[in-house]
Order: C-alpha cells, then sequence, then structure tokens
C-alpha cells in the first residue's frame, strides 16, 4: 500500500509535524511520502516542519542501515518509511513576490474580465505581495491556486501522477490532506487540491484502489492583533468563525453533489487556545503545537492503517474530548485495534528522556570518556558487541559516524520533549481548561511570547529531578528510571538489529511496562 | 517483577552448579554412617580419640548422633545460602541503579551484606558445634573443628558467590566482586 499526505498551509504543517513524531514512536504505516503547500515559503511552521521531517528521515535512514545501525523491521521505533521531494515544500506561485495581479495576467485581460475581477478583489488584494502566503484571504488563495497548472512534470504534481499510476497498476493507494478550514492558504488549497487529484484520477480513468481522506481544521486557536496592524491584510482571528461558516456550507453542497473525499476528519476546539505571539507570516510566524492537530495528525493514521476499511459512501467523522476541562491521556483516541496511541506516545517521551538525559551522556564523546562503562552488562550487551571492530580490535562507538547517530537521537529527544512540553503549555494557555498529561516543569521552562524558543529543556539534571521520571506521564504506570535500566538488562536482542540499533530498540522497548 | 524472577532464576542455576554437592552429602549423612570413607573420615579426623577413650565409649556410640549434626547443620547451612543469594538477587533490583555507572556506588552494600552472610555461617557452624544440643558435639577436635568451618565458610560462600554472580550478572554486576569480568551475554 502507497501512502502519500499533504499538507496544506501552516495548519498542514504543524499537523505534519505531529504525525512525525507519531510516526516515530510506531503509530504510522509502513510507507509514507509527505509533502508540505504553502505560498509562504518562510514561514516559521513550515521551516520547523520541515526540518523536523529532514530529521526524522536522516535519523531512520542511519538507523535502518543493513550494514551499520539497523534498529530491524520488528522495531516500532521510527517505523515509518518517510520519503518527500528534495524539496518538500510546493508552492503554488513561482517567482519573486508575486501578486495576483501578475498571476492572473490581470492588464492583459479584457476589459468585461477586467471589470469582474475588480468586483471581486479590491486593488489592495490584487497587488497584495503573496510571497508571505495569502494572508488568511481563501479568495485570493483559490484565485492564485486555479491559475496553477497541476503539470506532470512538476515535482509536487508527478507524485499524485504517480500515486494515481500505482493505483491504475493494481497497487492500493491513499492520499491524505490536512488543512485549516479558516485562513489563506489551507482554506483555498483543500478543496482546490482535493478536487485537482480527483480530475487527474478521472482523466486516468481510475476507479479503484484509489481512496482520498482529508482533515479539516475548523477553528481551535486565536490571538491578540495589535492596535497598530488592525488596518493591515493578514488572517484575522474574528473573521476565523465567518469563515468557517460559509467554508462549511460550501462544502455541504460540495459534498452533497460530488463524492470528493473517501473519508473527512473534523476537528475543532472549545475555547480556543490563545497564542500569544502574533505575527502575519514568514519566519516569525512559529505558532506552537496545539492539541487538535494531534487528532488531525491521528485521523491521518487512522485513514492509513491497514485496519481501516474504506467503504464507498464518502464517511465523516469526528472526535471530541471528555466533557470536564481536564485534557486527559483518555482523550487520545487509537489509531487501531492494535495501535495504541496512547502507548505508543507515552512510550517515546519516556524513551526521550531516558535517552536525553540518562544514556546520551554516557555515550557521548571519545572512548577514553565512555569506556568507564564498558564492564556494565547493558553497555556490553548493547553497544560494545554492536560498535566492535574486529579488525582494529576495537569498540568504535566513540568514532565519529556513531557519534553522529548518537548526537542525532539526542537532538531528536529535545524536540520530542520540546513538542510535547509546548503543546501541553500552549493548548490551555489563557483559558481555563488543564493539560497534565505529563509533568514538564521540572525538565523545562516554558516561556509564552517567546518565538523562537517557548521551552527550553535544562541540560543537566540533578538527582531529585531525575528521580521525577516516574511522574513524567501521568499515564498511572509509575515507571521508574530503575525499571527502564532493569528492563534494558533483560530485552532481548532481536538477531536483525545491528550497531547502535540494538541499543535504541531495545532502550525504547524497555520504556512500557 | 519479571525481571526479578529472571534473576531468581539465573541464581538458582549457580546455587545448583555447586549445590548438588551440598545436597548429596546432607542426604548422605541423614541416612546415617555406613561402612564409607566419610565415616572414617569422621572417625579419624574429626573426632578426637583421647576423648572417646576418656568416657569410655567407641566412635558407633557417637556415629549416629555425629552424622544427625553434621546433616542438620548442613541443611541449615544449605538453606541459609539460597535464601541470601536469592535474597541479593532479587533485593538487588530495588537498589536505585537507575542510570549508567550507578551499580558501583552499592559495591559497599554487597560487602556488608556478604559480611552478614560470613557472620550467619559462622554462628551456624559454632552453634551446631559448640553448644550441647548434640552430644557428639564434644568430642569434635580442634582440627576437626577448623575442618568443619573451613570447609563451611568455602564451599557456602562459593555456592552463595556464584548464585550472586549470575543472578546479578544482568542488572547489578558492577556491584558484586569481580561479576564485571563476566560476558555480556550472561
Amino acid at each position: 500500500m502507497k501512502n502519500f499526505i499533504v499538507g496544506i498551509g501552516g495548519t498542514g504543517a504543524k499537523c505534519l509535524e505531529h504525525l512525525l513524531h507519531c510516526c516515530a514512536s510506531g503509530l504510522g504505516p509502513e510507507k509514507l511520502w509527505v509533502g508540505m503547500v504553502d505560498q509562504d515559503e518562510a514561514n516559521g511552521n513550515v521551516s520547523r516542519t520541515k526540518v523536523q521531517l529532514t530529521k526524522y528521515m536522516n535519523l531512520r535512514r542511519s538507523l535502518r542501515d543493513d550494514a551499520k545501525h539497523d534498529l530491524s523491521k520488528d522495531s516500532n521505533l521510527f517505523k515509518t518509511e518517510i520519503t518527500s521531494n528534495p524539496d518538500s515544500v510546493w508552492l503554488p506561485l513561482g517567482g519573486a513576490d508575486p501578486t495576483l495581479e501578475q498571476v492572473i495576467f490581470y492588464n492583459n485581460l479584457k476589459t468585461e474580465v477586467k471589470n469582474l475581477m475588480d468586483c471581486l478583489y479590491d486593488p489592495a488584494e490584487r497587488k497584495q505581495n503573496l510571497s508571505e502566503g495569502f494572508r488568511g484571504k481563501p479568495n485570493i488563495g483559490a484565485a492564485a491556486m486555479l491559475a496553477t497548472t497541476a503539470d506532470e512534470k512538476d515535482v509536487f504534481w508527478s507524485q499524485i501522477y504517480k500515486a494515481i499510476d500505482s493505483a491504475r497498476g493494481g497497487e492500493e493507494v491513499r492520499v491524505f490532506i490536512i488543512s485549516s478550514i479558516f485562513g489563506g492558504t489551507g482554506a483555498s488549497g483543500f478543496a482546490n487540491i482535493a478536487r485537482r487529484i480527483k480530475t487527474i484520477q478521472k482523466e486516468k480513468n481510475v476507479t479503484t484502489n484509489f481512496h482520498l481522506g482529508g482533515a479539516l481544521m475548523l477553528p481551535y486557536f486565536t490571538y491578540d492583533v495589535p492596535e497598530e496592524r488592525k488596518e493591515e491584510l493578514f488572517a484575522k482571528p474574528e473573521e476565523f468563525l465567518d469563515q468557517t461558516k460559509w467554508a462549511l456550507e460550501y462544502y455541504s453542497k460540495l459534498f452533497e453533489h460530488d463524492k470528493i473525499f473517501d473519508q473527512v476528519y473534523v476537528t475543532g476546539w472549545d475555547p480556543l487556545s490563545k497564542l500569544k505571539n502574533f505575527n502575519m507570516g514568514g519566519n516569525l510566524q512559529n505558532n506552537p503545537p496545539l492539541f487538535s492537530e494531534l487528532y488531525a495528525s491521528l485521523g491521518a493514521l487512522k485513514f492509513f492503517a491497514s485496519e481501516n476499511k474504506i467503504s464507498d459512501n464518502q464517511e465523516i467523522f469526528h472526535i471530541g474530548k471528555n466533557d470536564s476541562n481536564e485534557i486527559l491521556w483518555s482523550d487520545i483516541p487509537k489509531v487501531s485495534n492494535s495501535l495504541n496511541s496512547k502507548e505508543n506516545i507515552a512510550k517515546l517521551i519516556r524513551f526521550a528522556f531516558s535517552y536525553n538525559w540518562m544514556y546520551a551522556p554516557a555515550l557521548i564523546g571519545s572512548w577514553s570518556k565512555i569506556k568507564r562503562y564498558q564492564n556494565e552488562n547493558w553497555f556490553k550487551r548493547l553497544v560494545y558487541k554492536n560498535t566492535y571492530n574486529n579488525e582494529s580490535k576495537s569498540c568504535e562507538v566513540g568514532h565519529e559516524n556513531n557519534q553522529e547517530v548518537v548526537l542525532a537521537m539526542k537532538e531528536y529527544c529535545e524536540d520530542i520533549l520540546k513538542w510535547i512540553s509546548d503543546m501541553q503549555h500552549s493548548t490551555v494557555l489563557g483559558t481555563d481548561q488543564k493539560m497534565n498529561l505529563i509533568l514538564s516543569s521540572f525538565f523545562s521552562e516554558y516561556k509564552a511570547k517567546s518565538t523562537s524558543n517557548r521551552v527550553t529543556i535544562k541540560e543537566k539534571l540533578n538527582a531529585s529531578e531525575k528521580n521525577q521520571f516516574k511522574e513524567l506521564v501521568s499515564d498511572g504506570k509509575n515507571l521508574k528510571l530503575l525499571n527502564i535500566m532493569s528492563n534494558i538488562c533483560y530485552k532481548k536482542i532481536n538477531k536483525e538489529q545491528k550497531g547502535l540499533g540494538v541499543f535504541m530498540d531495545i532502550l525504547f522497548r524497555s520504556c512500557e511496562e | 517483577m519479571i525481571n526479578i524472577f529472571r534473576s531468581c532464576s539465573y541464581s538458582l542455576i549457580g546455587l545448583g552448579a555447586l549445590g548438588w554437592i551440598g545436597i548429596l552429602l546432607t542426604t548422605v549423612m541423614f541416612a546415617g554412617p555406613g561402612d564409607s570413607a566419610l565415616t572414617d573420615f569422621f572417625a579419624e579426623t574429626i573426632i578426637i580419640a583421647e576423648r572417646l577413650e576418656t568416657f569410655d565409649v567407641d566412635f558407633t556410640y557417637v556415629a549416629d548422633d555425629l552424622f544427625s549434626l553434621m546433616a542438620q547443620l548442613n541443611l541449615s547451612l544449605l538453606i541459609i545460602t539460597i535464601l541470601m543469594s536469592l535474597g541479593w538477587s532479587a533485593g538487588s533490583h530495588y537498589l536505585n541503579i537507575d542510570s549508567p555507572g550507578k551499580a558501583k556506588i552499592y559495591f559497599i552494600h554487597w560487602i556488608i551484606f556478604t559480611g552478614i552472610f560470613i557472620t550467619i555461617v559462622l554462628g551456624i557452624v559454632i552453634f551446631f558445634t559448640q553448644s550441647s544440643t548434640f552430644e557428639s558435639a564434644q568430642f569434635i577436635g580442634g582440627t576437626g573443628m577448623t575442618i568443619i568451618t573451613g570447609l563451611s565458610l568455602i564451599y557456602y560462600f562459593l555456592m552463595y558467590y556464584v548464585g550472586v554472580i549470575l543472578g546479578t550478572a544482568r542488572f547489578a554486576r558492577s556491584s558484586v566482586l569481580f561479576a564485571n569480568k563476566l560476558p555480556g551475554n550472561l
């Protein structure tokens, strides 16, 4: 089965960030192609996901290498083989600082068409520089998107063509689109891209094996716009609900007459999460990960799950959390009967913590520093034996190529801890909601107004902070670092595992009861 | 909990590797004296012949009681060795070994625990050989006492050590003397 996911706009990109972490925990399908669509190339949300995607792909490649480090096929850590285009982001409008006028060749239009455009778009909208996205104006985005061509030679669209060709060849193909229903790029891209995909499918006469799914994010966050910037053209939170209403009416009619999606997942959040760092676009628009985006990404994973049998009817799913003001682990739905999201995510968080503060420090550095652990069973069995070079008769864990993997994993673990801490703080900020999925105060610091470093995590933890590990994940399991050390000493090594893949997988498996 | 059971299983294998000799000897002793090398050894080395002559009795008079003494002594030592070995193997899982390099600091705990074990072994040997519970104890001479004490200490310590070393080979090995020299797969 081939799976493709496209995140449209800032929200789409943010949902993909959650999806990547879920894939790292083993919740994803075997293979997945990931792409993003955003006119705002430098957007902070998109950039963050792009970086995370690259980190995921590189680390997975390093740890799934038959010759060096292999986690083995059975390992759930970084299970999903994610691929992407060299540039994972597709810019609908190329060129430097395009405007709507340029895109639709306004000056060359016949007078009557020009007049029609004048009715639909005011001069400010027509002349708006679109290099930072469509500024919350789906009417601009829709026109701009329609003006682009879905060319088979285009690197982004060629993937869609290949997907549809695979379906025609008999392979099952699933494509999923995530975007917001409000805002600019996402709102204008969701329907347009979906309809284009359907058109290509019809042109290629593919009637079976091809399934299209989508996640629509209803309003789930808001922000305060400074008085002095209220006149500028950008996504205004007070317009989100109206935009959503109109968009839902549109989709209701669209879905009534035409079956575009096989499954649609609709998610929102009430009360809206309040973002503290307003930025209208560009690299400063670096919004925090929010809980409702996790729902969208889990919807995508449910869509890709092999247990998900797609019916002929168009299905629309929605999800809700418990009625109280508290967000609990039980509010996280399963991906399928065999994929328990709660357990996998909790395991990944514990893995990230124990690797970052307990084991990575023992594995980082030269052999002269690392060798003090050489006689400990966990090290001897999981690291020493598997990084021992028979030719040089030495353990090479301190060599540059092995250190790269050790350090890359540490960086990824830091990202996981920042992601979950940021999500927990930012989702409930300024509302009367509570979210205590993890206890993060002892290892991290949260600054709501900071754009680039909302969450900083401590470089070192003292003994009492390490001791709080048992309360890290509020799932009632009371797993201690002591249990993890005990588990890594006893877990069985899979024969296919190699190099540092042995230690990484055993540590991951040890982070559950 | 499963890891504790695994530790105890490994420990039992270690105890069994040497323990079968003790079990065999104890069984033979419970069976009583016969025409065997063991009876001769007790008669010639453990018992003071002069003292038997003083009381005008021969070895057959004390043999049954002496065999019973030795059987119960060995049974007690076997039980205490198994309990102490399994106790450390299971108990070491409750030491706070939560990060690399931390097991070493528990070496002192093991030394104290082992010291207690040796003291108990000595106490049991002294109780059986010096008290008036067994009549035959008064006929055990200095050489016999030294042999019983020395052999008991060496044999049961070795048995305990092998049990402990295998029981902690996976987890708390750094806390046990020389356990780090074991191969990683154990």
